[in-house]
């Protein structure tokens, strides 16, 4: 009896043992498969900064041989190297676990090293030269990207010495409960953020060119809400909720559209103009086709025309249609004369079951609608027609107003046509007959 | 003993069937590159806003699209949600795991087309979970449920 509870006990302790053997095995496996990906993660850190580094290395060979340059090709070639590796570094120094560190002059290089290649090379492409000017920019550049390169080794050193990895600045986190630096990885990069010297560049903020008047309150505001949603309504829901500042202060209003779900839209302080609207719902079946969508959304925009920018009442006519869960985008762009005015488009949402006007967005319409003075155009369509590659097959041909790359606005010839089965809409320069632009834009009307 | 080992490894492959992130569906449309985009911004709005209002759902997305145009941060929306460490549901991999929210992919759309309730915000972050300082620090736009959106340091100066 004695023996058979001895011999249990042992049989009990002998897989007690065992299992613990296999717990710690199991344990030390997984200890080595954490180290696996910790050290794939830091891989990726490590690679990420030395391709930072290269690139450094190539925006400043490059800028070096645009100091002594004189030839108007190698210039532009340069040029586009440099803002090629300026836009690589920006990724790559996005993609270190520096999430809570603020590197301001370094992200501002590497962007206005962007922006000035990107001019300086459309200049050159424009038959000009560099001036002096442009010149003592160039040579401030290279003098930046100097340092960079030589201080960003110093950085690499610090990494490769094995006394921090990017990981552990992302597993301690890069500042102690004092706020001061506890990793020199980071040190070493703030303190070669701090000696960047960079042109202090103003921050493009957004003009509304719509957006005009006095200022409204925030009752005003409400009833021009009241007025705009209208019948989507239910009366008398309608609350102001917040301001909201930004590049164009708002007033938010939201009440309870008729279907039962929250309406919520937006108005200018300035002027008491509607920015946007929503209310989110998703039909649940289609009975609405195209036409019948599109003109649900002109009948709501002619409807408020007069109420947009609070003065001429104007014709808008669809230009795109896209359809996704039963809902129809529908974008609507004012006329000028037969010009069609595309800068100004406003976006209506058409719910394909009953035809409920779920959405409604002006910013594009009040950053560049105005009273413009539209010029005669000097190419007639013919000519203009002459102008695009000849394998495309004109569908037809209007005018439009565009913005171009450099965010100006152009009168062109809107081309229409097709060729290997692809659409296309060939922006043609009214005045010079350049290629403005070219699109492929989807559900063009 | 050999029961129980069965059972764990059933367990285990069960576990891990719930876990395996779904592929992606190959796309060969001409708008390829905007379905793609979709279907992530969809995935982080889910995730990180999937019980917030709609318009809270519309501010998470457009902030990620505001990042895409400003200089602190990549320029493409795959850049900006694997930025290490800047979306919580990114970091630990719920974006993949919770169920999508029915209205998601519109916000993400609606988002992608031009709405922003937050006049251009680039950080959000829920009051309850941050303490940290530079965050709060932040000129504040707008509460969204339990989220606050606000502007990055000097965006309008």
């Amino acid at each position: 009896m004695a023996n058979v509870k001895h011999t249990q006990r042992n049989v009990w302790l002998g897989l007690l043992g065992v299992g613990l053997a296999l717990v710690a095995l199991w344990g030390y496996g997984q200890m080595l498969q954490k180290n696996r990906v910790m050290q794939r993660a830091e891989g990726g850190y490590q690679r990420a900064f030395h391709q930072l580094i290269d690139h450094t290395v190539n925006i400043e060979s490059n800028l070096a041989h645009l100091q002594v340059s004189m030839d108007r090709r190698q210039q532009i070639a340069d040029l586009d190297r440099v803002r090629l590796h300026a836009t690589a570094a920006r990724e790559e120094l996005a993609q270190l676990p520096l999430t809570t560190v603020r590197l301001g002059k370094t992200t501002a290089f590497f962007g206005s090293l962007m922006d000035t290649t990107e001019a300086l090379a459309l200049k050159l492409l424009d038959n000009e030269q560099l001036n002096d000017q442009d010149r003592a920019k160039l040579k401030g550049m290279h003098d930046s990207a100097l340092y960079a390169r030589d201080e960003l080794y110093t950085v690499s050193q610090v990494a490769n010495s094995g006394r921090m990895r990017w990981i552990d600045a992302e597993r301690l986190g890069a500042y102690d409960y004092t706020g001061a630096t506890k990793n020199p990885l980071v040190e070493n990069l703030l303190r070669f953020d701090g000696g960047l010297k960079v042109d202090p560049k103003p921050v493009s903020i957004p003009v509304y060119k719509a957006v005009t008047g006095t200022d409204v309150t925030a009752q005003q505001a409400a009833d021009v809400a009241a007025r705009f949603v209208g019948d989507l309504l239910q009366p008398g829901t309608l609350k102001p909720v917040h301001e909201v500042a930004g590049d164009v202060p708002t007033y938010q209003l939201e009440g309870t559209a008729r279907g039962g779900q929250p309406l919520a839209i937006q108005v200018t302080r300035k002027g008491g103009h509607p920015l946007w609207m929503l209310a989110q719902r998703i039909p649940a079946q289609r009975t609405l086709d195209q036409n019948q969508a599109i003109a649900r959304a002109e009948e709501f925009l002619k409807a408020r025309a007069s109420t947009l920018d609070g003065t001429t009442p104007l014709a808008f006519m669809p230009v795109t249609y896209q359809e996704s869960e039963n809902v129809a985008l529908v974008n609507l762009a004012p006329r000028e004369g037969d010009v069609v005015l595309y800068p100004d488009t406003i976006r209506v949402k058409v719910a394909l079951d009953n035809g409920e006007i779920l959405g409604f967005q002006a910013r594009d319409f009040l950053q560049h609608h105005t009273a413009r003075q539209l010029p005669e155009p000097k190419l007639t369509e013919q000519e203009a027609r002459s102008k695009v590659n000849p394998s495309l097959q004109v569908q037809n041909v209007r005018k439009a107003l565009i913005l171009n790359d450099r965010n100006e606005e152009v009168l062109t010839w809107e081309v229409r046509g097709a060729m290997d089965n692809h659409a296309y809409q060939v922006y043609v320069n009214a005045q010079d007959g350049r290629e403005e632009r070219i699109e492929q834009a989807d559900g063009k009307l | 003993m050999r029961r129980f080992l069965f059972l764990f490894a059933a367990a285990l492959v069960v576990a891990s069937t719930l876990v395996v992130a779904p592929r992606p569906q190959p796309v060969m449309s001409q708008a390829a590159w905007e379905k793609d985009n979709l279907d992530l911004l969809a995935r982080v709005v889910n995730a990180e806003a999937g019980g917030e209002p709609y318009t809270g759902q519309v501010a998470v997305a457009a902030v990620i699209i505001n990042r895409t145009y400003a200089k602190g941060f990549p320029s493409t929306i795959s850049g900006v949600v694997y930025q290490p460490d800047a979306f919580e549901s990114v970091s630990v991999g719920s974006i993949w795991w919770l169920p999508m929210a029915p209205t998601a992919r519109q916000a993400a759309t609606d988002a992608l087309n031009g709405w922003d309730p937050t006049n251009g915000c680039l950080y959000f972050f829920e009051p309850s979970k941050t303490s940290n300082a530079w965050m709060w620090s932040l000129p504040q736009a707008i509460t969204i449920g339990r989220h606050i959106f606000a502007y990055g340091p000097d965006q309008w100066r």
